[in-house]
């Protein structure tokens, strides 16, 4: 294919910008054909080594609980892939199965089981192996619970029955924090396993009333069901970009830093200059109305992603990133194995006729 | 967890002209789809690429590949190998930045 030139630019600008008009998106499909600007000299094919050295990637916030990243000359398609694994791919532990003993609360049952099944637990889940209806319940594939309760009148109370439950009542409300964990023989961790936040209200009880459950947290993934997503959310946004096309001074620059209600704009030397591009939240007052409009021009960078990934602590955020390209490495394997059986079983059959030579 | 059986292969190859073929994956949806798609086509020697989930319950994903001249098969390797390469230099990469913006904030806190 033809070296590499400079496309023309504005060619350039929609192969590598997303333009945001007032009224509409410009371009928002990226292309991404190796031949497409074949005729222009440009060559737009993927090179792993140019990959590998375009690729920025800068860490803007981390601690345990969320992760904001920039990844910087990565197509849609793969950043796309990341924050799907992200949401429905990386396994978590979460309440699979609830032996209700006891449970005369206003709660039903089935709306307790499903409560505790979406409580996160701090469990790592990467040392165990998924468990499915019918298999046996071991030491690897399970932690169990318990949750026993019971209500009951304080005694101590004030005879005033205007007096909130929480103080008539003792153990009226049950917390999350009141399941324990059970260890199975020969099962340990070096952090017992728990829940995340142990301030849940699962359910409320009268006097009298008593909850006795057992039950057993398994590890899956959140395509199998929601609660073992091990994100809260996890998404990414696009770079805003915005430009100054014509020089805006005095009044007119002031006007345009106070129009803008993410606070880009600042005024230097008497005319505006976009400051905190990164803060816009692409509200287009800017390019609503002249004569703004004629000086701003809003983009955003087909190429830069800005991820935000939140855990729901069972793991740490980072960890969460790193877990989900295993997995994207991981379906690739499978796939690059069942296509060499794939091609051994076909390339083993008679039957199959090849027409390499025709043309 | 062994899904590749024959029964229900992972992947299964259709077309007689290796130069254009549909590759048939199982258990796989946009995720890895929409990449491959992305990865094959910014190879110049694929002249089709395009994936479609016929059916939402069938866990059935055909990606078709037609080259001009190569073994379709041999550049779908490629570009899962391509794209296997791409995470794990992503992956490598992710945890270096996390490390040294740890050890810059640890830091400043000390």
């Amino acid at each position: 294919m033809a070296t590499n030139t400079q496309l023309p630019p504005h060619i350039e600008k929609m192969r590598s910008r997303v333009g945001v008009g007032f009224k509409k998106v410009h371009n928002p499909v990226g292309v991404y054909g190796a031949r497409t600007f074949e005729s222009l000299g440009y060559d737009n094919s993927l090179n792993m080594d140019d990959f590998k050295n375009n690729l920025e990637i800068q860490v803007s916030f981390c601690d345990p609980d969320r992760v904001v990243f920039d990844v910087v000359h990565v197509d849609a398609p793969i950043a796309n892939a990341i924050r799907r694994i992200l949401l429905v791919e990386v396994p978590s532990i979460a309440v699979e199965t609830v032996y209700v003993h006891s449970n005369n609360s206003i709660m039903h049952d089935e709306m307790l089981a499903h409560r505790l099944g979406l409580i996160p637990l701090r469990i790592d889940p990467r040392s165990f192996t998924v468990w499915k209806k019918g298999d046996e319940v071991t030491t690897q594939n399970t932690v169990k619970f318990s949750l026993k309760v019971r209500c009951e009148m304080n005694k101590s109370a004030p005879r005033d029955d205007e007096a909130p439950p929480d103080v008539l009542y003792k153990g009226h409300k049950v917390y999350s924090g009141d399941m324990k964990y059970v260890p199975m023989p020969g099962q340990s961790f070096a952090v017992p396993p728990a829940p995340v936040h142990d301030d849940i209200v699962l359910a409320k009880l009268g006097p009298g009333q008593d909850i006795h459950i057992e039950m057993n947290a398994t590890k899956n993934i959140g395509k199998e069901h929601a609660k073992w997503s091990p994100v809260s959310t996890a998404s990414y946004r696009l770079l805003p970009e915005v430009t100054i096309t014509k020089e805006a001074r005095g009044q007119l620059a002031m006007g345009l830093k106070n129009l803008c209600p993410a606070n880009v704009f600042d005024i230097e030397d008497d005319h505006a200059v976009v400051r905190r591009p990164r803060d816009c939240t692409m509200c287009r007052e800017c390019i609503r109305e002249t004569p703004f409009s004629d000086h701003v021009e809003l983009t955003r960078k087909r190429d830069h992603f800005i991820f935000d990934v939140e855990s729901t602590g069972v793991m740490p955020a980072d960890s969460l990133v790193t877990q989900a390209l295993n997995v994207l490495v991981e379906k690739c394997d499978m796939v690059l194995e069942g296509l060499d059986t794939a091609i051994k079983r076909s390339s083993g059959g008679d039957s199959d006729v090849d027409f390499t030579a025709a043309d | 967890m062994n899904q590749d059986h024959p029964s229900n292969p992972k992947v299964e190859i259709i077309g007689a002209d290796q130069r254009s073929q549909t590759f048939v994956l199982r258990n796989e949806d946009h995720t890895l789809g929409n990449a491959l798609r992305y990865v094959l086509i910014k190879n110049p020697d694929v002249k089709f690429c395009g994936y479609s989930i016929p059916h939402p319950s069938e866990n059935i994903m055909n990606v078709r590949v037609e080259t001009y001249g190569k073994p379709a098969a041999e550049l779908f390797k490629k570009a899962l190998l391509d794209l296997k390469d791409m995470a794990q230099f992503i992956n490598t990469r992710f945890g270096l930045e996390v490390e040294s913006y740890k050890a810059m904030n640890n830091e400043t806190e000390a």
